[in-house]
């Protein structure tokens, strides 16, 4: 019987592992442009990109938990959230007299429209790395939606339409919390294909994240405790970033020269 | 197996079957229709760190970063075969059209046999158009001066553009493009007055002539209406105030002024009773100059340096990934300025023509010959009937005029170049903006120009009776031979570097019919002539054919 349900376990084990495959968007002008036009700022823009969509839709990481920033009935939700409390309202509409269900309906789609505003507003930083080359950005779209099975998803519609039409899709064809999950999500995962899609530029990005944790490691190192979450060293960090991330290997890094470093900046920046 | 036991197990099954089911992370699918974010650095984008990395502003470009950049760029323009575009020659020619001088047309000739007072004077007002000039010596397109559709050229650029066909929206058919300049040429038009007056003299005396003309000078680039409409159809349609504004800046050269004075001097000699002929000499005295340039349309420098172009806004909106409207508009202004330039100085070339021989003084020598037809066909109608004939040869001096060129091509420099080298890399892209400037760019030096010798020949056939009404008819046949270059004032060693011969016009030849009518009017103190002309070429070689309408009106007391 034990024995029944380990493998049962097991099995259950295996299958809720999340298929993690890759997918490259095969088009040779992001071969010709990796490591180069596109390079680690592109990877870096794209994925503060994705982080501020994954703030949107499943909300910012406190400890353990995941807060929402969308009003709904006097409490905040994520639009995942939101999306399952729309789904739960639709399931138990009997419940609920009509003037109730219109009520709560009317709140959900004034939070909805919310959510669209904060998205647009989110986006528009971001936008400007496509700008211009709009019909390259549909082509990718359109290659990352039907390689992931999304020949329905608003996102094509979203990549088609012209640079100053894209929020009337968002507003037209979004109507749902559901839709509008589906439809970030559709986008997170482009921007991850695109930046699967470009092996050479993210190396360079990630060889710059180990970079900066090796660096946080040795601040602690260089400067007194009380001085370890002080403007200055939040500057100096910035302002290495900036200057030296590029200009040193991993190797390089070390206490001596981070030290020399920030007496350097103390000098500069007295 | 008790029931407890079942229920246990049953409970234990579902659980493990909920499990398998229930998304254990946000990389799960939740359903069939939901696709939930399934990315593999979630934890990286959910991490403080990460946050205090992306927060922390942007990289700035490394100092010493410029070798590491230009590798980038000279490797993405290996990688679309922009290296075998620059070593392919765009320019097959240089040369400037051949010209015509207006003092050379038969219709400013005299027009009446014989003038019955001793002065002339008066004016014609002219219209001439040449609507498709001569490029090279025997071809009017666009394709024999360009390499428009030169195979190793279409080539090389289809590579690249299959190399970038995902930058542009609608696929780029190079070749149709290109073919649709194929046949674009020069169109020319003059309009204005030919003053003249002469002192008709008797036996003894000279008769002394002069010519000379104000005229407005219109050249433009033209395309037909069909190969505009296939232009717009494949490229897209400006408004027509843009059109304007772009055909004003870029494809049209116009100027009004004078021309060269003409004196011509004859004196009778001696022939047989039935025939009469007249020897003389003429001199063309280089006084033209434009009163007003760019009237509809713009004049155009003789640069004779490259533009000095800094390419660095191009490359850093490549290399920008947020560029703000102000650099898009720096680049595109860049981008629009090279290709400009370099349409500017084909314009230059083309369009830009002065309104005289180009600062040369001409000396030659003519016979005028006269044939009453009666002598010869003794006929009641032929007695008002005269054969008249001009024969010249025109020398003229060599005079400083500017001259394009363009650099050799070569290929042998970019073998002897290590493109893969970083340490070399600024240089290496430096040379590689300057064969895009060499290859598109022509030179213009001041150059001592000997023009080649000018024949004419005109012979027609007059009436003329002591009626109000008479006309002429003939042919005419124009020749100038090659020019040749005496000195071109640049460093001998630079000029090596020049393709002399592309920039030497062929020789040219025109044949033309012409021919008029004329009212003669009488008043107490003078007679006045009116006449119509018209003559147009039939043949020609190295020039073009045009045709010339004009009103003379002259007085003869």
């Amino acid at each position: 019987m034990k024995k029944l349900i380990i493998l049962c376990l097991l099995f259950a084990g295996t299958t809720t592992e999340p298929e993690q495959k890759e997918i490259l968007l095969e088009s040779n002008l992001l071969k010709l442009v990796d490591g180069f036009l596109v390079n680690a700022n592109t990877i870096e823009l794209l994925r503060g990109y994705q982080r501020n969509l994954l703030h949107i839709v499943y909300g910012t990481k406190e400890g353990d938990m995941r807060l929402g920033d969308y009003d709904y009935n006097g409490k905040k939700y994520t639009i995942h959230d939101l999306s399952h409390l729309e789904q739960k309202l639709e399931t138990h509409k009997d419940s609920h007299s009509a003037q109730e269900l219109e009520q709560l309906y009317g709140q959900l789609q004034k939070t909805l429209k919310k959510a669209k505003d904060d998205f647009i507003e989110k986006s528009k930083k971001f936008r400007t790395i496509g700008a211009g080359s709009k019909h390259i950005t549909s082509k990718l779209i359109e290659e990352s939606c039907k390689k992931r099975g999304r020949r329905n998803s608003v996102l094509l519609q979203w990549g088609n339409a012209p640079e100053d039409k894209e929020d009337e899709i968002l507003y037209n064809e979004v109507h749902t919390f559901a839709q509008f999950e589906l439809f970030v999500v559709d986008l997170l995962n482009f921007l991850d294909d695109l930046i699967h899609s470009c092996p050479k530029a993210q190396e360079k990005f990630k060889a710059r994240l180990h970079k900066w944790s090796k660096l946080k490691e040795i601040m602690p190192l260089v400067l007194p405790g009380k001085e370890q979450d002080s403007p200055l060293a939040h500057e100096f960090l910035k302002y290495f970033k900036e200057h030296h991330i590029d200009s040193y290997s991993i190797e390089q890094l070390n206490q001596p020269l981070i030290h020399k470093l920030l007496q350097e900046y103390k000098k500069t920046h007295n | 197996m008790n029931i407890f036991k079942k229920k246990f197990l049953i409970s234990q099954c579902a659980f493990v079957l909920l499990a398998s089911i229930a998304p254990t992370n946000l990389h799960a699918k939740k359903d069939q229709e939901k696709r939930s974010f399934d990315n593999q650095e979630w934890d990286m984008l959910d991490d403080r760190e990460f946050d205090s990395f992306l927060d922390s502003g942007i990289v700035a470009k490394a100092e010493n970063c410029e070798n590491e950049e230009a590798l980038g760029i000279i490797n993405i323009l290996q990688e679309v075969g922009a290296f075998q575009i620059l070593q392919q020659n765009i320019f097959l020619r240089t040369n400037p059209l051949n010209q015509r001088s207006l003092l050379d047309y038969p219709t400013f000739d005299p027009n009446q046999c014989c003038y019955i007072n001793d002065w002339v004077v008066g004016g014609h007002i002219f219209y001439n158009q040449m609507t498709r000039a001569s490029l090279t010596k025997q071809n009017t397109n666009l394709a024999c001066y360009i390499a428009l559709n030169q195979p190793t050229l279409l080539d090389a650029l289809e590579t690249s553009a299959d190399a970038l066909k995902d930058l542009f929206p609608e696929p780029v058919n190079i070749r149709r493009i290109l073919s649709l300049f194929n046949c674009m040429t020069v169109q020319q038009r003059r309009a204005g007055f030919m003053f003249h007056g002469m002192r008709v003299s008797d036996c003894k005396q000279p008769n002394v002539m002069f010519l000379f003309p104000f005229y407005y000078l219109e050249r433009n680039f033209f395309l037909t209406d069909a190969q505009r409409e296939a232009v717009e159809a494949e490229l897209g349609k400006a408004s027509p105030e843009e059109e304007e504004e772009f055909q004003r800046l870029h494809f049209i050269s116009d100027k009004v002024g004078f021309g060269d004075l003409r004196l011509e001097v004859d004196w009778e000699a001696p022939t047989p009773d039935f025939f009469q002929m007249r020897i003389g000499v003429m001199a063309t005295i280089p006084t033209a100059f434009a009163i007003k340039k760019g009237l509809k349309g713009s004049a155009f420098p003789k640069p004779c340096n490259y533009p000095n172009f800094n390419f660095d806004p191009l490359f850093e909106l490549f290399n920008n990934n947020n560029p703000t409207p102000e650099e898009k508009q720096k680049a595109l202004d860049l981008a629009n300025c090279i290709a400009f330039g370099a349409v500017d100085r084909l314009a230059a070339n083309f369009l830009d023509q002065s309104l005289g021989n180009g600062g040369h003084f001409g000396i030659g020598l003519f016979i005028r010959t006269d044939l009453p037809v009666h002598d010869f066909i003794q006929r009641p109608w032929t007695e008002n009937y005269h054969w008249i004939g001009r024969v010249s040869f025109e020398y003229l001096t060599p005079a400083h005029e500017k001259r394009f060129f363009i650099q050799r091509n070569t290929p042998n420099a970019f073998n002897e170049r290590n493109f893969k080298n970083e340490e070399e890399a600024c240089e290496n892209l430096e040379f590689l903006e300057q064969e895009f400037i060499n290859r598109l760019y022509l030179l213009a030096f001041d150059t001592s120009i000997q023009p080649g010798v000018i024949f004419r020949w005109t012979g027609k056939l007059c009436y003329q009776a002591d009626r109000v009404f008479g006309f002429q008819a003939g042919t005419d046949f124009w020749y100038q031979g090659r020019e040749k270059f005496s000195r071109i004032f640049v460093n001998q060693k630079k000029l090596q570097n020049f393709e002399l011969k592309k920039a030497m016009p062929s020789n040219a030849y025109q044949t033309k019919i012409h021919g008029g009518l004329s009212w003669r009017i009488k008043r107490p103190c003078r007679l006045w002539y009116i006449g119509l002309n018209l003559e147009g070429s039939f043949d020609s070689v190295g020039i073009g054919n045009d045709y010339t309408v004009s009103l003379n009106i002259e007085a003869n007391f």
